[in-house]
């Protein structure tokens, strides 16, 4: 099984590797952030206390009133209803790594109609990044969507854009618009 | 961290000083000449497993002639290969023997065979005389292969572990023009691409020594005994680096006895085998559809026609992959290539998408063989590797929070392109990167259609546009439906990762599709990976289908719950167990019911959840700057709640499952029963790094003796024999 030499017994590789690492010995950049603690106001923040460090997770959710039209396809599809946006933002004092935000943005409160034939089309599952922690961010991507009722492998693609403020302080998600188009 | 294309070349001989420095402690300490405890005691390493910031030795710290500038990881040579200029292989599908009793020699046994061999002094704590058995299972009535008279094997798969060679014999098991045009009959030398240097016998070690990975194939009710020799160097020196030359294959999401789980401590030296017994049941099928009446509960046969089983057709599982599983040695092997692919067909998901009988869903597979077809069926094999200046696969240490590669592979290929007709594809998706996540989108943002998540369907399939993030050992099986392209020459699609690293430990950020392609990230494998060329329309009309409704999840609502339990994963663990063999140090750990933070040891029992019951289970992240994928063995869960909340559970992930990922700062809770089988499994992150950093825990099932032991005692290998030990410590709250 695995032999544990003495420090006298380490190969002479190891023993020149790490000599030679040890003769220079310049500091590492030091990284560290101080976070306040966020005000509970209309998000929420919840502490996790591990072995090592304190991480909290601060919480904000809007609903954010978004209207577009893709075009292309059969018809023409205009959308309107409101995204609920989520942010959670996780703070890293293990590492005074920047905080993550943990962003969901759901779709499903958005109906399109049909411009030549008035159907109702839905939009799928939502979409989860992991962003880094910014005070402007935007986020764009494409979704699926398709006729109401339908399969799934009927799916047309639209392009949902949204930009978010934060407050890198609070940690809160403070603003938020959205729009819908084309790919 | 990796340096940028445009670094000095002063910058560049540093960095790659760097490497050499830690390519030595990491040979040192592979080839068991040091252990982590001497690098902790040396400084190498601080307690935290991180490498003591030291210019010439962390990659995080610049030369004093640099400016302070971290002096960065030296960038794999390219040897003047371009992206996708090279065909991706299929899988190497490796042969299904009938009738093992008469294939294998010796034939398998219940028990152990513990017939004795001369044992090579090489090895080591061994002399010249020594003698051990032939099979490195653990001997006697406790590792016997459970149901083995029930479920005699009826297949044997045979398999090496072994140093890279050249491929003679690949089996891809579809004509040419369904594998980019690939000779089958052309030798294939062990490479990542042909212009890349052919790797040395001790770079790298796969399945029977050579590329491109190997799949099994399998279907219900037709166990497979699965053969595993092991072939690697008897010295355990002669591992060119990294990599350790005992090994345990796990067949990751089985349901079958622990015996054939590979078990982290049950692992087994060169000159030996081991015989896994892969029975292939529905779960449940014990006390559910007994009399096998149920029509979906069933397995094809070899004319088109099924035949019905016991067991629970809602647990019918598809795409598994087996890896290995070495204690503290699993991220250097399974880097090293020890990885591998199992596709399971059933009456459901039967591998014929021309079958119209009610029952068969009809996916995207082919209409050949009555199952099993593969020409519109495909296995990707995703896994970023490094290589050193002379091409060399090379393995890294820096911290204990995970390693990166920066050169991105799809079957072992680096970059390459894959020729598609102008219909659906299944596409089975396999994250086998050591700590790296990846979140897929195609380059045009189009969709593809999610149908299963690890090992299963799912109950409906899920339309998406980018998949979420796979962790490592996920499997995500998607479609995509070529036919919105037009063939032609120039028509191509790529797959694209916007998961971007800047460690081992976290996705750093998720980019856009456009930031992806804009080239602009320090992530080397962030952007196009796979090229998909949309070559011709399909011969045959395209019958295949994604059906609305796929494989509904058991309800288990009406079992009562015997028992919550929580694990928190995190750092800073104590190790409070000190066997040189079970026990391990390292920065990572696992809180079990709200206990101490432990470092593993597998012979420690963390949880013994009665046999036939229902738990439920919450994993919980222990901070916000790391992420993991918890694997558990042997049963699957169903998520029940994310944060707390079913709202947060996206509809790929709302099937069964054998992989969690937390998320920064989150917890997931999920139910599993405990049934069929029993022995001693693992729970892990699979962040293979975390993993062998102490970041895994074993649990076992309690019968209370009847007729599984209570507890279970610890097997502890030796060329010799495999000795049994009590467990080093029960804690108050397994059982």
């Amino acid at each position: 099984m695995m032999r544990r030499l003495p420090f006298a017994s380490m190969p002479l590789s190891v023993a020149l590797a790490i000599g030679t690492a040890l003769c220079w010995t310049l500091p590492a950049a030091a990284q560290s952030q101080t976070l306040s603690a966020p005000a509970t106001l209309s998000a929420s923040t919840t502490v996790a206390t591990s072995t090592s460090s304190t991480t909290t997770t601060t919480s904000t959710s809007a609903l954010v009133p978004v209207t577009g039209v893709v075009t292309g396809g059969a018809e023409s599809v205009s959308f309107s209803g409101q995204a609920k946006v989520s942010a959670n933002v996780v703070t890293d004092p293990d590492f005074g790594g920047t905080p993550t935000v943990i962003l969901s943005i759901d779709l499903s409160g958005l109906s399109g109609v049909g411009a030549s034939t008035s159907k109702k089309y839905v939009t799928a599952d939502g979409e989860i990044l992991n962003r880094r922690l910014t005070a402007a961010d935007t986020v764009q991507y494409t979704f699926p969507f398709y006729l109401s009722g339908a399969s799934a492998m009927s799916a047309r693609v639209g392009s949902a854009s949204f930009n978010l403020s934060f407050d890198v302080n609070t940690l809160k998600l403070t603003g938020v618009t959205g729009s819908i188009g084309s790919p | 961290m990796w340096l940028p294309k445009k670094s000095s070349q002063f910058r560049i001989r540093q960095a790659e000083n760097a490497r050499r420095n830690r390519h030595e402690i990491l040979k040192a300490w592979s080839q068991g000449q040091i252990s982590r405890r001497d690098l902790l005691k040396w400084g190498i390493f601080t307690a935290g497993g991180v490498l003591v910031a030291k210019s010439g030795l962390s990659p995080f710290v610049g030369a004093a002639r640099a400016d302070n500038i971290p002096t960065g990881l030296p960038s794999s040579p390219l040897f003047g290969v371009k992206d996708f200029s090279t065909a991706m292989p299929r899988f190497d599908v490796l042969a299904r023997n009938p009738n093992p009793f008469t294939f294998l020699n010796p034939a398998p046994t219940a028990e152990a065979n513990l017939t004795q061999q001369l044992l090579n002094p090489a090895l080591e704590g061994v002399v010249a005389g020594d003698k051990g058995p032939i099979e490195g299972r653990p001997g006697g009535p406790i590792w016997a292969h459970q149901g083995f008279t029930d479920f005699p094997p009826r297949i044997a798969v045979v398999a090496s572990q072994a140093q890279a060679t050249t491929n003679t014999v690949y089996n891809p098991q579809v004509a040419s023009n369904f594998n980019s045009g690939i000779d089958p009959t052309a030798s294939i030398p062990l490479k990542f691409h042909p212009g890349l240097p052919t790797q040395a016998p001790n770079s790298v070690w796969t399945f029977n020594g050579t590329i491109p990975p190997k799949l099994v194939i399998g279907r219900y009710a037709e166990p497979i005994l699965f053969r595993h020799s092991n072939k690697l160097p008897f010295d355990v020196r002669q591992n060119n680096g990294f990599g350790r030359h005992t090994i345990s294959t796990h067949e990751h999401n089985g349901h079958h006895g622990a015996e054939n789980d590979g078990f982290t401590g049950a692992f087994f030296f060169p000159g030996q085998f081991y015989d896994y017994h892969w029975p292939i049941v529905l779960a449940g099928f014990r006390t559910i559809n007994t009399g096998a009446t149920d029509p979906k509960a069933a397995t094809p046969d070899d004319s088109g026609g099924k035949i019905n089983i016991p067991g629970d057709w809602r647990e019918t599982m598809s795409t598994h992959w087996f890896h290995d599983h070495m204690f503290s040695f699993t991220s250097q092997n399974v880097y090293k290539g020890n990885a591998a692919m199992f596709n399971i067909y059933s009456a459901l998901d039967r591998g014929n998408e021309g079958i119209n009988d009610g029952v068969n869903l009809r996916l995207p597979s082919g209409t050949l063989k009555s199952f099993g077809n593969l020409e519109y069926d495909v296995n990707l094999m995703l896994a970023e590797k490094a290589w050193d200046a002379q091409g060399q696969l090379a393995m890294d240490i820096f911290d204990f929070d995970g390693f990166l590669g920066d050169r991105m592979t799809v079957n072992l290929t680096y970059k390459p392109y894959f020729e598609v007709e102008a219909r659906k594809y299944r596409f089975r998706i396999l994250n086998a990167s050591v700590s790296r996540f990846f979140k897929l989108a195609l380059s045009d943002g189009s969709t593809m259609i999610q149908i299963a998540n690890d090992g299963n369907l799912l109950p409906a399939p899920v339309p998406l546009t980018q998949l979420d993030e796979q962790g490592i050992a996920e499997r995500y099986d998607i479609v995509i439906d070529f036919s919105r392209y037009t063939p032609g020459p120039n028509t191509k699609v790529w797959l694209v990762n916007l998961a971007e690293h800047q460690d081992g430990k976290r996705v750093a950020n998720d980019l856009t599709l456009a930031e992806a392609l804009s080239g602009n990230s320090a992530d080397p494998c962030v952007g196009k990976f796979l090229e998909f060329r949309i070559v011709r329309k399909p011969a045959k009309p395209d019958v295949s289908q994604v059906p609305a409704v796929m494989i509904p999840n058991p309800d288990l609502s009406k079992i009562p719950v015997a028992r919550q339990r929580t694990f928190e994963f995190g750092r800073g663990a104590n190790q409070n167990t000190f066997d040189p063999v079970s026990s391990f140090f390292g920065p990572w750990g696992i809180k079990t019911d709200d206990g101490d933070m432990l470092a593993a040891d597998f012979g420690r029992i963390s949880a013994a959840p009665k046999f036939g019951t229902r738990e439920i289970w919450t994993l919980k992240n222990g901070g916000g700057g790391w992420d993991h994928p918890i694997h558990i063995h042997f049963e699957e869960g169903q998520v029940l709640a994310r944060d707390g909340s079913l709202s947060n559970v996206p509809k790929a992930e709302r099937g069964r499952k054998d992989v969690y990922r937390l998320r920064p700062g989150g917890s997931i809770t999920i139910t599993m029963q405990f049934r069929d089988w029993g022995g001693m499994f693992m729970e892990h992150c699979h962040n293979t790094v975390h993993e062998d950093n102490a970041m895994l825990l074993r649990w076992e099932i309690d019968d209370n003796g009847a007729p599984f032991l209570r507890p279970l005692p610890t097997p502890i290998p030796t060329p010799q024999e495999v000795k049994f030990r009590p467990p080093t410590q029960i804690l108050k709250t397994a059982f």
